[in-house]
C-alpha cells in the first residue's frame, strides 16, 4: 500500500474540524480542481470531501478521470469551451470522493476496469436519485468487452482515436 | 585516529543524503517534465477543438511556453488520440511551431538505438501531419530492425498509397505486433486494403498483416485461404491462420487444421484450447484435434464460462 504524506494533515484537519472556517470561496475550488499537479488536486477534493463547499452554480458539472494525466489534460483541453464545471481525477477514490461531492452530470474515464469483474464502482458512482450519465474511452472493441460495460450501466463507448465533433456534441447534449 | 574516524563517520553521513538529494532534483525534475507535457497537451487540444485555425498569438505563445521536445511529446500524444478533421487542424500547429523540423533535427542527433527507435515512432504518429517523414526513408536500410519498422510506419502514414511496397521492402520479418501497427495505420491514413491480395502475396510480411485484418475484422469470407495457410511452411504462419479461423469460427475438422495443430508446441496448444473455448466451439467438434488430458482441460473450461455452447 502506497503511503501517503497528506493522510496525517487530512485526519488532524478532520478531527479538529476547522475545515468549515478556512475553505476558500467555492467557486475558486475548480482552479485547483483542475489542476494537474496531484497534491494540490487532491488537496481540494478533501476540502469538497466535507461536503459543504459545492457550488450552487447551474453548469453542467463534468469530471474527467484518468491514470493517466496526458490523456486527462487532452480530454479537458478538447472540451475547453463548453460551459461546464470541470473536475480531473487520477484515482478512483479520488473518483468517488468528486462524484459525491460534486453531483456531477458526467463522467469522462478511460479506465474500463475499474468497471469490470463484478465491481461496485458503478453502485458508487451512481448512488441515491443521482444518476450522472458515464462515457468510456477504450482501445478495446471486442465484442465482450463491449458488451460488459454495456451491461454495467456505461451510457457511452467512445473507441479511440476519438473524433473531437462528435465528443463535443455528446457532451453538448447533456444536461 | 580520531580525525580518521570523524573523516569515514562524516563519509558515511554525507554519501546517503547526496544520494537521496540527487533522486529528490532527479523525481522532481521528472514530475516537472510529466506535468509540463501535460499542460502543453491542454493546450494543443484547446487549440484543435475549434473549428477556426490558432491565432498566430496563440502559436507564439506556445513556442515562447515550452520546449521543443515538450511540444513533440504532446503533438505526438495528441496526434495518436484523434482523428478527423481535427487532424488537419493538428497539421498547421505542427507546421507553424516547426515541430516536424526540431523532429528531425533530434532523430539526426540521437547517438543511441533506443533514442532514434523512440524518435521514429513519434515521427509515424506525425507523419500524416507533415512532410518530414520523407526523410525517414533514409533509414529504411539500416541494420537495426527497430529502425526500420518504424521508419516504415512513418512512411506508411505519410504515403498510405505505397504502404504494401514500403513493408514488402522489409528485409527482416515483422512481429504479429508490428502487423497489426501497420494494419492500423494503414487504416487510419485511409488506405484501401483488400485481404486476398495480402493474403495470397509470396511475401511473408505482407500475409502476417492480412490474417491479422481477417481475424480483427471476422471476414469469414476469408476461410478458403486461411484453411490453406494453415498448412504453411513459416510456423507464425501457419499458427496466426489456425486462430484467425478459430475466431471466425471457421471449419476446424478439416486434415489441414489437424496437421496443423500437431505441428503446435505445448505451450501453443495450451493457448488454442483457451481461444477455441473463447471462440465458443464445443468439445464434439474439438475431440479429433485433442488428446486426453487436453480434452479434459477443455471441459473444466468450456464449463467455467458457464455458457451453453452450439456444436460447429
Amino acid at each position: 500500500m502506497k503511503t501517503d504524506s497528506f493522510s496525517p494533515l487530512f485526519s488532524l484537519v478532520r478531527a479538529t474540524k476547522i475545515a468549515p472556517f478556512v475553505t476558500p470561496y467555492p467557486i475558486r475550488i475548480s482552479i485547483f480542481l483542475e489542476t494537474t499537479n496531484r497534491n494540490i488536486g487532491r488537496l481540494a477534493y478533501f476540502w469538497l470531501g466535507e461536503g459543504r463547499y459545492i457550488t450552487n452554480c447551474t453548469m453542467k458539472k463534468i469530471i474527467i478521470h484518468s491514470q493517466n494525466s496526458d490523456f486527462g489534460a487532452l480530454i479537458r483541453g478538447l472540451l475547453a469551451d463548453i460551459e461546464a464545471q470541470f473536475t480531473i481525477t487520477t484515482s478512483r477514490a479520488e473518483l468517488i470522493r468528486a462524484c459525491r461531492a460534486s453531483l456531477c452530470n458526467l463522467v469522462l474515464t478511460d479506465d474500463a476496469r475499474m468497471f469490470m469483474n463484478g465491481s461496485d464502482t458503478m453502485e458508487q458512482i451512481r448512488h441515491g436519485n443521482f444518476l450522472p450519465q458515464v462515457f468510456i474511452f477504450s482501445h478495446d472493441l471486442s465484442e465482450g468487452s463491449v458488451t460488459a460495460l454495456l451491461e454495467v450501466g456505461v451510457n457511452q463507448f467512445m473507441a479511440l482515436p476519438i473524433m473531437v465533433e462528435r465528443l463535443r456534441k455528446k457532451v453538448n447534449s447533456i444536461e | 585516529m580520531i580525525v580518521a574516524l570523524n573523516e569515514e563517520v562524516a563519509l558515511a553521513v554525507a554519501l546517503p543524503m547526496i544520494m537521496v538529494l540527487t533522486q529528490t532534483i532527479h523525481s522532481m525534475r521528472r514530475g516537472y517534465r510529466t506535468s509540463a507535457t501535460a499542460r502543453c497537451i491542454m493546450q494543443i487540444a484547446k487549440l484543435v477543438a475549434v473549428p477556426e485555425e490558432p491565432s498566430d498569438g496563440d502559436i507564439r505563445r506556445l513556442r515562447l511556453r515550452f520546449s521543443s521536445s515538450t511540444l513533440i511529446d504532446a503533438a505526438a500524444f495528441v496526434s495518436e488520440h484523434i482523428y478527423g478533421e481535427a487532424l488537419y487542424r493538428l497539421s498547421f500547429i505542427v507546421e507553424e511551431c516547426e515541430i516536424d523540423h526540431h523532429l528531425l533535427k533530434s532523430i539526426r542527433r540521437a547517438t543511441t538505438r533506443q533514442r532514434r527507435v523512440k524518435l521514429l515512432a513519434k515521427l509515424s504518429q506525425l507523419a500524416s501531419v507533415s512532410v518530414a517523414a520523407e526523410y525517414s526513408e533514409g533509414y529504411l536500410d539500416e541494420p537495426e530492425q527497430d529502425i526500420r519498422t518504424y521508419a516504415t510506419a512513418s512512411l506508411i502514414m505519410a504515403h498510405p498509397e505505397r504502404a504494401i511496397r514500403y513493408i514488402a521492402r522489409l528485409r527482416h520479418n515483422i512481429s504479429l505486433h508490428d502487423a497489426a501497427m501497420f494494419a492500423q495505420l494503414m487504416r487510419r491514413a485511409g488506405a484501401p486494403i483488400a485481404y486476398t491480395p495480402l493474403l495470397t502475396s509470396k511475401s511473408r510480411n505482407l500475409q502476417l498483416i492480412g490474417l491479422y485484418l481477417c481475424e480483427h475484422f471476422s471476414i469469414v469470407d476469408a476461410e478458403p485461404l486461411l484453411q490453406q495457410l494453415c498448412e504453411s511452411e513459416d510456423a507464425t504462419i501457419a499458427q496466426t491462420a489456425l486462430f484467425a479461423l478459430c475466431t471466425i469460427q471457421g471449419d476446424i475438422t478439416t486434415p489441414q487444421v489437424k496437421r496443423a495443430v500437431e505441428r503446435l508446441l505445448p505451450h501453443q496448444r495450451d493457448a488454442l484450447i483457451r481461444h477455441m473455448v473463447y471462440s465458443c466451439y464445443s468439445l464434439r467438434s474439438c475431440a479429433n484435434l485433442l488428446g486426453r488430458e487436453e480434452r479434459l482441460r477443455f471441459a473444466q473450461r468450456l464449463n467455467s464460462y458457464k455458457c451453453q455452447i452450439v456444436c460447429n
